[in-house]
């Protein structure tokens, strides 16, 4: 369990729970240009030896943007990346930046 | 936020060095006085253990003169005891001659204790019987009288000093005590002419130089004996005072050598040296430590500096950076015949690092310009650099006449293939006037925006996959015709995006203001448009770019 706060505004709370091959990354907050670096940095072991797939639980995720959205595109260069249940703003963001193809969504 | 850690940490390390007020004091001196603080503890060592050394060795010279006394003083009871029994021996025979002869006969002579034992009357002035040489004391009957008074006087011997004449002796008069004797038994022993002996080197003695003198006095004329050819004693001596008989001998002795060995009289030079050579090397020591740290000093001061100079220069390279980016991003577009075109730019406000954010308008012929806008991954000058190479490769396709779709298919391969870990959102559209179309290829991008008299919307097109992301999917171009006018904004998604927002309540809040200000001018259009959609809270760059024509 991990906490992003940066000096400013958002926080960001990562949880990791690692599965058979693979793993689920529960984000809860917000995800933005202030803390996108600390999720890169998180997620720093799956680039070295990347898991059989990635999933990105959006549920508790109220906002993504576009620095958000770059780590997800680095994450989906290593390994199959899914993005469960985001919400209709990211959802939105997913769509209009062409990577909904790149990281299928899961409902 | 990257700025703040670095101060902190220039800082913390500037805390870290400690400050020394600037002293005039050189390492030299230092050292000097650090040498001579050695020098001085080392004296006082040597005169402590000098101390020491001469305390043990007088200690040592009062054990030998007391042992030393002690012999001599043991020699009395056995001079004492021929004495006391040639007394009773007279007392007995009734002063027989004979016997007394006969008894004397085992004292006297070579080799023997004495060299005269004779019988007197106690207040005689001459003795009665005498065996072996005459006695000296006969001469002086006043002396003979007073010894023997103080003999009755004492229940030991009284001694006197014969030391006058050319053969002097030593006198022992022994009187029975309790009063009833009618005798005083006298012997003398003789003493070398000149006092002078020596002793045997395998005495214990020998190591020793002595004067041994009758009485309290140490004068010449009660010398006894010596071993020395002058006298008196020099150096280190020690004297005792052992009771003879009724009298008193005075023994002094000096050394002739160190009596503690010669460890104890070397340490002291041997501190010497060590205690002088290691000040001195404690002094150089010191020198060269303190020399250094005074250099360290001065180069921490420096560092420090260093560090504000470092600080400053960074300030400035990101002023350059930013400056350069707006330099990178041309204020008068290239001239596109029949149309007019603006653009803005407007770094965002989260950390100083400058965004990866672009526009260009590349003109392409007769009436035909390639618009761009992209948005590079990340902050930085990394993304800045990124942004410059994928801005010039544009430029260089574009000069091929590629379609967009294939400018944005090269793009991609060239970031694969430069390994960047960036990618970039990137919307190529050449609009057409002549030709009355315009063609759109998006990789990532968010739609431009079309505003002509009658209205204004989003212009719908294929989303490929951002430019650096492999995809299987190959980007497409959408030709859509061009109205007779319009204005065409294209943007980044610093401009529509806020937080908790769905992006396109943004978009819609774009649509709304740019079709409330089309009537605008151009240059005031893109300032309206600013001022409604971004306020002070903007983290991201935005990049507007926007071509407006009339055919």
């Amino acid at each position: 369990m991990a906490e992003l706060e940066d000096g400013s505004d958002s926080m960001l709370d990562i949880t990791i729970d690692r599965e058979m091959g693979g793993a689920v990354v529960h984000l809860t907050g917000e995800l933005d240009m202030s803390n996108a670096d600390g999720l890169r940095h998180a997620l720093d072991p799956f680039l070295t030896v990347p898991p059989d797939y990635l999933v990105f639980d959006l549920e508790a995720l109220a906002f993504m943007d576009s620095s958000g959205i770059a780590v997800l595109v680095e994450m989906a260069r290593v390994t199959p990346v899914t993005l469960r249940k985001p919400s209709r703003i990211i959802s939105r963001v997913i769509e209009l930046t062409g990577v909904s193809d790149l990281m299928p969504t899961e409902p | 936020m990257g700025e703040a850690e670095e101060r902190t940490d220039a800082a913390s390390l500037i805390d870290q060095v400690p400050h020394q007020p600037s002293r005039g004091i050189t390492p030299m001196a230092w050292a000097l006085t650090g040498a001579v603080f050695g020098l001085v503890i080392t004296s006082i060592l040597v005169a402590v253990s000098w101390n020491r050394f001469d305390e043990d060795e007088n200690r040592l010279l009062s054990v030998r003169v007391r042992e030393a006394g002690l012999v001599v003083a043991s020699a009395v009871p056995s001079i004492q005891t021929p004495l006391v029994s040639a007394s009773e021996l007279s007392e007995v025979t009734h002063a027989s001659l004979d016997q007394f002869d006969e008894f004397a006969a085992a004292y006297v002579g070579t080799g023997r204790p004495f060299v005269s034992l004779s019988l007197w009357p106690l207040h005689g002035a001459s003795p009665i019987a005498v065996a072996g040489a005459q006695p000296e004391l006969a001469r002086q009957p006043t002396a003979a009288s007073a010894l023997f008074t103080r003999a009755a006087a004492t229940s030991t011997l009284g001694v006197i000093g014969l030391l006058g004449s050319s053969s002097p002796r030593l006198g022992y008069a022994y009187v029975a005590p309790g009063g009833g004797s009618k005798f005083a038994v006298y012997a003398e022993s003789s003493l070398p002419h000149d006092r002078r002996s020596a002793i045997a080197s395998s005495s214990v003695f020998s190591d020793l130089n002595y004067a041994i003198f009758l009485g309290r006095s140490e004068a010449a004329a009660s010398l006894l004996s010596t071993n020395v050819p002058t006298l008196p004693l020099t150096g280190r001596r020690y004297a005792t005072v052992v009771p003879f008989g009724g009298n008193e001998i005075t023994l002094e002795m000096a050394p002739r050598a160190i009596l503690s060995g010669a460890l104890s009289a070397d340490i002291r030079w041997i501190l010497a040296v060590v205690g002088g050579a290691f000040s001195l090397l404690a002094g150089f020591v010191v020198e060269r430590l303190l020399r250094q740290r005074r250099n360290a000093v001065t180069l921490a001061g420096q560092l420090a500096g260093v560090f504000q100079d470092n600080k400053r220069l960074l300030t400035e390279q990101r002023q350059l950076a930013v400056n350069l980016q707006h330099a990178l991003l041309p204020d008068v577009l290239s001239d596109v015949p029949g149309a007019e075109t603006a653009a803005r730019y407007l770094p965002g406000v989260l950390g100083m690092e400058i965004g990866g954010d672009w526009y260009d308008v590349i003109a392409m012929g007769d009436h035909k310009a390639l618009l761009v806008v992209g948005d590079v991954s990340g902050r930085g000058l990394h993304a800045a650099t990124v942004m410059a190479s994928l801005r010039f490769a544009i430029r260089a396709y574009a000069a091929q006449h590629d379609a967009p779709a294939d400018i944005l298919t090269k793009l991609s391969t060239l970031m694969v293939l430069e390994g960047t870990d960036s990618f970039a959102t990137v919307l190529c559209v050449v609009v057409d006037i002549g030709g009355r179309e315009m063609e759109v290829a998006n990789a990532g991008h968010l739609p431009p925006l079309l505003v002509t008299r009658d209205g204004g919307d989003f212009m719908p097109a294929e989303v490929g996959v951002p430019v650096g992301v492999v995809s299987t999917k190959p980007y497409e171009s959408t030709v859509v015709p061009l109205p007779a006018e319009g204005t065409l904004v294209l943007y980044t998604d610093g401009l529509v995006e806020r937080r908790g927002e769905i992006l396109d309540a943004g978009l819609a809040r774009l649509k709304a203001a740019a079709l409330a200000e089309r009537d605008a001018s151009l240059e005031d259009f893109l300032t309206a448009l600013l001022r409604q959609l971004t306020n002070d809270d903007a983290g991201d760059d935005t990049a507007l770019l926007a071509v407006r024509w009339q055919s």
